[in-house]
């Protein structure tokens, strides 16, 4: 297992395709917070208080922060489209038939693959996030109100439930990189999956707000919220958004990403333990 | 001898086509094994079972004893190498950056290992080139594929058209790598190929498949007496004959209801005298050569009938 961890992580870095990723984070990391500032520093914006009073309420460096995470980001669809790319190559080039024959168990290599794809997807986030923080902090404050011990253990805890949903993630493109017979049909099904949640996560929103507004009945509303927070395209509105977590809100961010983990992952699993290989 | 591969009933079906049909093989230790079919006759699904690339639908196989359904099978591919179809390489990586990651996978860190094996291929020269894959000609593909292949030290090494690509001389390189090989370091191979002529000169086992079926399995000795020369006469007493012949040379000879066969060459200037000094009539003589070609087309024709 060892060993074809340390296989593919040698064959990812000798990919171009990685420091395009690792530029693209960059990039968008010093152009979101950059677009912000000349929003705010917009005459039309600076001479009206009451927008201005709102958008420094709403538009601070832990908001870019986690807004970062977002998976319906340019970023956010591009990272996982050019990870897929790196990973099918072992499929596409049939260099996974030397893994077979070297004699490395399915197992093995399926749960290499998932572990390169997680490392990998996590690393590129977390350096576009992190970048984002640093950029945005120049410009803006980190919150509206001044950082406690209570702020950063709260950052923590955002922190770990958006690795939980991009680990649910990376099961999810190792799944599909492992079943499907090639990269354009990964892709597909991949942005169509994530569209799907976020169209569906936006409807049950906008369904929830008006009947909020208009009194509606709460046995409904209490069905909907659940199914709104454990969309994990959702969890961008929720996660690092308030000031600290409920047990409840605890078990709408881990345990969704759990189950999509344990759940695609063992897909992954036993399909491609039974998959004819090319 | 001791078995490196043995094959019972093996059959893959792809929908409703069956691409292998209940084969049967024997592969024993040092053996080089031919292994020859038309396109589409099963050659490449065989290999992809015996890799553990593909499952069988039926049948079993054991590999260096091991059972192909066993836990153990994966140890036991272990001692392997094969190129199945095309050289598995990454074309975005240099060669030497291909077989680096392949000592990875292998848990080995020996760049002399690796220099070796690219100057058994005849590749030395790109040891330490920074030259992609992709931009190698499909001879210098193939060689790299071989390479990885044997960077493990396998006993025994699947080559699934190894001559595809090939220029004739990087064809007489691979040959001669294949004996050197099978003659210093003991490695047992299994040959796909359609150039039955390039075959014949490495082969001491044959399988012939057809529609997924093995027709034939023949020695190389036992194919040099199929398709040696041969004259046939036909004389008014074929029992005279027999003996006759018998006495005069020392040639494998066959009985005929007409008259005799005579295997290899034979002096038939000092025969036909024997014979007619005898006071046999001679009715007809007949010489013939069975190639390799006409052989495998004899045998196919027959599985095709």
């Amino acid at each position: 297992m060892m060993n074809l961890l340390r296989a593919d992580f040698r064959r990812i870095r000798k990919d171009k395709l990685l420091l395009v990723m690792g530029i693209l984070a960059v990039a968008f990391a010093l152009i979101t917070p950059l677009l912000y500032s000349i929003l705010f520093s917009s005459t039309d914006v600076a001479d009206d208080p009451m927008v201005s009073s709102m958008l420094s309420g709403y538009i601070t460096a832990k908001s870019q922060f986690f807004a970062s995470f977002s998976l319906g980001n340019n970023l956010g669809l591009a990272i996982p489209i050019l990870l897929v790319i790196i990973l099918c190559k072992d499929f596409s080039y049939g260099t996974i038939r030397n893994k077979i024959i070297a004699g490395k168990s399915r197992s093995a290599i399926f749960m290499s693959l998932f572990i390169s794809c997680s490392v990998l997807l996590t690393a590129v986030m977390l350096l576009h996030a992190f970048m984002t923080l640093f950029v945005s902090l120049i410009f803006f404050d980190y919150q509206a109100t001044p950082f406690t011990l209570g702020d950063f253990w709260y950052f923590l805890a955002s922190l770990a439930f958006e690795i939980l949903i991009l680990l649910c993630i990376a099961a999810l493109l190792s799944w599909l990189c492992a079943v499907m017979k090639n990269v354009g049909l990964v892709i597909v099904l991949y942005v169509a999956f994530i569209f799907a949640l976020i169209i569906i996560g936006s409807i049950l929103q906008v369904v929830i707000g008006v009947m909020e507004m208009t009194g509606g009945d709460e046995s409904t509303l209490s069905i909907l919220r659940f199914f709104d927070r454990i969309n994990i395209a959702s969890a961008a509105s929720y996660i690092g958004m308030g000031n600290s977590y409920s047990i409840q809100d605890v078990l709408y961010f881990t345990l969704p990403s759990l189950l999509g983990i344990a759940g695609f992952g063992g897909l992954g699993l036993m399909k491609f333990r039974k998959k004819d290989l090319k | 001898m001791d078995c490196v591969l043995s094959i019972h009933g093996l059959s893959k079906k792809y929908k409703k086509q069956m691409a292998v049909n209940g084969v049967d093989m024997h592969i024993d230790r040092g053996d080089i094994y031919g292994f020859v079919g038309e396109n589409g006759s099963g050659k490449t699904t065989v290999i992809r079972l015996i890799t553990g690339l593909i499952f069988p639908h039926a049948g079993s196989f054991r590999l260096f004893g091991v059972n192909h359904d066993s836990k153990e099978i994966i140890k036991a591919r272990s001692r392997i190498g094969a190129i199945v179809e095309t050289p598995s390489i990454y074309m975005n990586m240099s060669a030497y950056n291909n077989l680096k990651t392949q000592c990875r996978i292998l848990g080995v860190d020996d760049d002399e290992k690796i220099r070796s094996v690219l100057c058994d291929v005849g590749l030395g020269e790109l040891y330490g080139e920074k030259k992609h894959a992709s931009n190698f000609s499909l001879g210098m593909r193939q060689r790299l594929g071989i390479a990885m292949a044997l960077l493990g030290d396998p006993e025994f090494l699947i080559l699934d058209e190894p001559m595809n690509g090939l220029d004739p001389a990087g064809i007489v390189e691979i040959r001669e790598l294949i004996l050197r090989l099978n003659r210093e370091r003991g490695i047992t191979f299994l040959i796909s190929s359609h150039i039955l002529s390039e075959l014949s000169l490495v082969a001491t086992k044959y399988g012939i498949i057809s529609k997924g079926r093995l027709i034939k399995e023949i020695t190389a000795e036992q194919l040099h007496n199929e398709c040696a020369k041969a004259v046939a006469i036909s004389a008014d007493d074929p029992q005279k004959l027999a003996r006759v012949a018998a006495e005069a040379v020392d040639n494998r000879i066959e009985c005929t209801a007409e008259g005799v066969k005579i295997f290899g060459d034979t002096d038939l200037n000092a025969l036909l005298s024997a014979i007619i000094g005898n006071g046999i009539r001679i009715l007809s003589v007949h010489c013939s050569e069975t190639s390799f070609e006409d052989y495998y087309l004899s045998v196919i024709g027959g599985a095709r009938a």
